[in-house]
This record gives structure tokens, sequence and C-alpha cells, in this order.
């Protein structure tokens, strides 16, 4: 599990961190304080933490049964609720490591390794929402364009009806209600400060929400959709 | 071992206005040391029973039970060793790396997953491929692996789905060995294949399945049966008319004739037959009683 999210997942996100490493390198050596390179540490994963999150928790389940891996996996005395909150998990992980990683390359253009716990929880707290969103998606759903679909579904309304509330545009008590049901990701805006208090319940509730809804999703939707699926 | 009550599943369109009935009522019961096998025509149903056996599907009638658990709870206790029609693994896997993920799955410690492996690759003669990705591997050494994939499984419920599918004939042979080998008074074999000669061969009894129903169970052996055979006479020999006074012969090919009868009155004919001096070069069934029973049940007896 963990060989086959490196190789695919991993290596992706790997290059594309060491590409932004090399780009920060080649324009900006050795010229900022460290101070800096923890802004853009935070910065370039501001940016690629969307993908990553989509990347490493996209097609787990919804991939498995459009491929049918799941009949070869799941014949084995193996729970898929335990298989795929570890599979989730694991995608986490993977994401929690872009920080380390991406501040190990940015150490030549600093002259230290920058790192910053907050970004480490924006990044967490971004996995537990997004990439909660994605696994109900993909147990939703039975392949990984229909998962990909759902996902940007949410998240585009999400974001459109939150500019509007804040932009005061939106009156109707239902669509703020609508807009009060989807996941808070304007708490997580790159431009805000790490929520705290009621807002980081909102996000991990809600997130966890999510990942428990997908885990129950997995076990009470049979995992077959005809005969030979 | 498994108990199916009036078992039935039709699918439904998402709108829920069409339902396809893909099996109805079925009643049956698989005892441990049994090979069962399972035939029918395409859409019989075959493969959603197997599914549903698995837990893959839930029923939408009657009631599935494999050692008194539901299947999912079965399974995810106990494992099935499970071929599927047409093995499904991530490409990339290398043959080796699939079999060691299998046992691992089955909760075997690495060091027993890497040895069940190994004794695998060298039962199906793949240690020459068990560094190449899957991706890279012909029909009929697919199969293999999935069969392989089957005895690293070492469960006491197998199901082979088409198990023969793109195997040539030395390991189609094979296979048949195979399944002697997995035999086991502790163990349930389910095997569904379109091969009426080689379920034959391999299972005990024979449930025959049209248009979602269960038809017929045959039996191996069992009662003989009236049915049409096959007289190969050296060619020189006259027709056999006053033994077999209903023998035709077959156009085309002296000394050939078919007869029909039961086939103890007709061992007696045949014997007689030889006692006059005939040289009989071969006498066998037209069609197996299998080939017969199937043929009856789908409508075309």
């Amino acid at each position: 599990m963990v060989r086959d999210l490196v190789r695919g997942p991993g290596a992706l996100m790997l290059a594309i961190l060491g590409f932004a490493a090399v780009l920060v390198h080649r324009t900006a050596p050795l010229r900022a304080p460290p101070a800096g390179g923890e802004r853009v540490l935070a910065e370039i994963l501001g940016g690629v933490a969307w993908p990553f999150a989509i990347l490493a928790a996209g097609g787990i389940v919804s991939g498995d049964r459009a491929r049918g891996y799941y009949r070869v996996l799941f014949s084995r005395p193996v729970s898929p609720v335990a298989y795929y909150l570890q599979r989730w998990l694991l995608g986490g992980a993977l994401v929690g490591l872009a920080a380390p990683v991406l501040g190990l390359g940015l150490w030549p253009s600093f002259g230290v390794v920058p790192f910053s716990w907050e970004t480490l929880a924006r990044l967490g707290l971004l996995y537990l929402l997004l990439g909660g969103l994605v696994l109900f998606c993909s147990a939703a759903t039975s392949t990984p364009h229909r998962e990909l679909v759902a996902v940007a579904l949410v998240v585009v309304l999400q974001g459109v009806l939150h500019g509007m509330i804040e932009n005061g545009l939106l009156a109707s008590p239902l669509w703020r209600a609508v807009a009060g049901a989807l996941p808070p990701f304007h708490h997580l805006g790159g431009d805000r400060r790490l929520p705290t208090g009621g807002e980081l319940a909102h996000v991990a509730l809600y997130g966890l929400t999510l990942v428990g809804g997908g885990l129950a999703l997995v076990r009470l939707r049979p995992l077959g959709a005809g005969g030979r699926a | 071992m498994i108990e199916l009550r009036g078992l039935g599943k039709q699918y439904r369109s998402l709108l829920r206005r069409r339902a396809v009935r893909a099996l109805d009522d079925l009643t049956l019961t698989v005892e441990r040391g049994e090979v069962l096998g399972i035939a029918g025509p395409n859409g019989a149903g075959k493969s959603t029973l197997l599914s549903l056996l698995l837990g893959f599907l839930r029923p939408t009638a009657g009631s599935v039970r494999i050692a008194d658990r539901e299947p999912r709870a079965y399974v995810e206790a106990h494992g099935v060793a499970y071929l599927p029609e047409a093995p499904a693994l991530p490409p990339r896997w290398t043959v080796e790396a699939t079999l060691r993920r299998s046992a691992a799955l089955g909760g075997l410690p690495p060091a027993a997953a890497r040895e069940r492996a190994a004794a695998a690759l060298a039962e199906l003669e793949l240690e020459g491929v068990r560094a190449r990705p899957l991706r890279q591997l012909s029909k009929g050494t697919l199969q293999r692996v999935g069969l392989a994939q089957v005895l690293v499984a070492g469960s006491e419920l197998v199901v082979l789905d088409e198990p023969t599918h793109g195997l040539d004939p030395l390991w189609t042979r094979r296979f048949r060995d195979l399944v002697r080998t997995l035999r086991h008074p502790t163990r349930a074999i389910l095997v569904a294949s379109h091969n009426l000669d080689e379920l034959e061969r391999i299972a005990d009894r024979v449930a025959i399945f049209h248009q979602g129903r269960l038809e017929r169970v045959v039996a191996r052996g069992g009662a003989s049966h009236v049915g049409d055979y096959r007289l190969v006479l050296a060619a020189a020999e006259p027709a056999p008319a006053e033994l077999f006074p209903d023998a035709r012969p077959v156009t085309g090919r002296p000394g050939e004739f078919r007869v029909r009868g039961e086939p103890a009155e007709l061992s007696r004919r045949l014997g007689a037959l030889i006692a006059r001096g005939a040289v009989v070069l071969a006498f066998h069934p037209e069609e197996s009683r299998l080939e017969a029973e199937f043929r009856a049940a789908v409508g075309e007896g």
C-alpha cells in the first residue's frame, strides 16, 4: 500500500515540490533571511495543498470499484473499512511530508531548512476537510471521474456562495443555509490565520464527519454493482 | 458449509423503472469436501451468484449463509480463495509481489508469505516471470497468476470463476490436478464454467442455471440414462442390424453407427456383437450426460 502510494501520487508530488524548489533557487538564491524561507514554504504549500490532497485521497474507493480490484482485495480476510481508513491516513501522511520535503528543497536557497508548525497544521486541516470530502465522494460514486466531478461541484459551489456572502450579495436564507451546510473551506483560505476556537472545531468536526460518512458508505454500500462489476 | 435459501437478486436502473432479474428463488446447499460445478449460458446468473457469495452484492430476496455467518462476516473473518473471471490486479505489480501481497492480506507474517508465494510460483511454473509486471503477461500466464493466488490463500472456501479461461490444453489438464490437490474434507470448492467437459471431470455435482433460475442439479455418475451412442466398427464389418435394429449409419463415415438405448442393455448387445467376432474400435456417448442435461435444462433438448 505504502509502495503504491509513494510510486503513484508520491512521485508526482515530489516532482512538483522539486520543481518549486528549483524555481525558488533560480529566482532568489540566498537573498532572503530565514523568516522569508518560512513565508515561501507556506505560500508554496498553500498553492499545492489542494491538488496534493486530491492526489493523495483521490480514487481510493471508486478506483478500486471501477477497476475491479476490490474483488481480489476483499475476498481476503480484510475489512474494507479498515483498509480504506488506513489508505486515507497514509495519504494524509504523504501530504504532511510535503512540508519537511519542501523545507529540505529550500535549504540551498535560504541556508536553513524552513519549517513551521502552523504550515503543517494548515496542511493537516486541509487534508482532513478536503481529503475527507474526496473519501466521501469516492465511497459514494463508482468511478474516479464521477468522484472528481462531485468534489469539484462541492468546492466550487462552496467558494461561490461564500464569496457572495462575504460581499453581501446573498440574501436568500435558503442559499445561506446551503452555504452553511457545505464544508467550511473559507476557514482555511491562504490569506487567513490558522483557524482557532469555534472555526477550528467547525473544520475538524466537519472533516471527521466526512471521513466517518465515507467509511459508513464503504460499509453500507455493496462493493459490486453487477455480477461481473 | 454454504446454505442458500430462496435467494434472489434483481438489478434496478437508477430511476427504478426497469428491473432485471439476475437470480430467482435459489435454494441450494454445498457441503464441506464437495466440488460443486456451476453451469449455464451467458446471463444465467452464475457471476451474480458468486458476487452474492462473496458479499460483493446483497440479495434482494432470501439469504446466504456461509458456515452460519453472513457472507461479508465470513469473508472478513476467514477469507475466500477466489479467482475472478478476469483477474483484476494493478498492472504494475510484479508476479511475485502480487502473490506475496495476497498472502500478506490473508494475515500471514512476511516470512510465511514469502514461503507460500514461492511454493505457488513453483506449482504454477511462474518462476521465470516472477519479476515481470502483470501488464507484460499473456492471458494464459495471467490466469495462472490468478490460480497461484488461490493456492496462496489456503482458505476453506474456494470460488473459481471460469478458471481455465485462456489456459492452453496442457494447463487445462494441470488445472484438474490442481483441483484434486485442493480437494479436502474441510473445504468446499465452487467452479463456474462454460466448459461442461471440465465440470464433468472435476465436480461432484453440477448446478445448471438458466435465466436466473436453478434448473437442475446433476450428480456425477448417478443413474444410467437412455441416450445416443456412437458405435465404431472396423470398416469391413457388416452392419450390426440384428443386435442393434435401430442402428443408423453415420453419413460419410463407413463403419460408424448411431445407436440409442440404456447403457446396461447396450453393453449386453455389444458383448454379443464382440462374441460374434466383430471388431469394435470405439463405443461412446454422442454427448455426455451433463451435456444432455444441460441442453434439456436450457430448453434445447
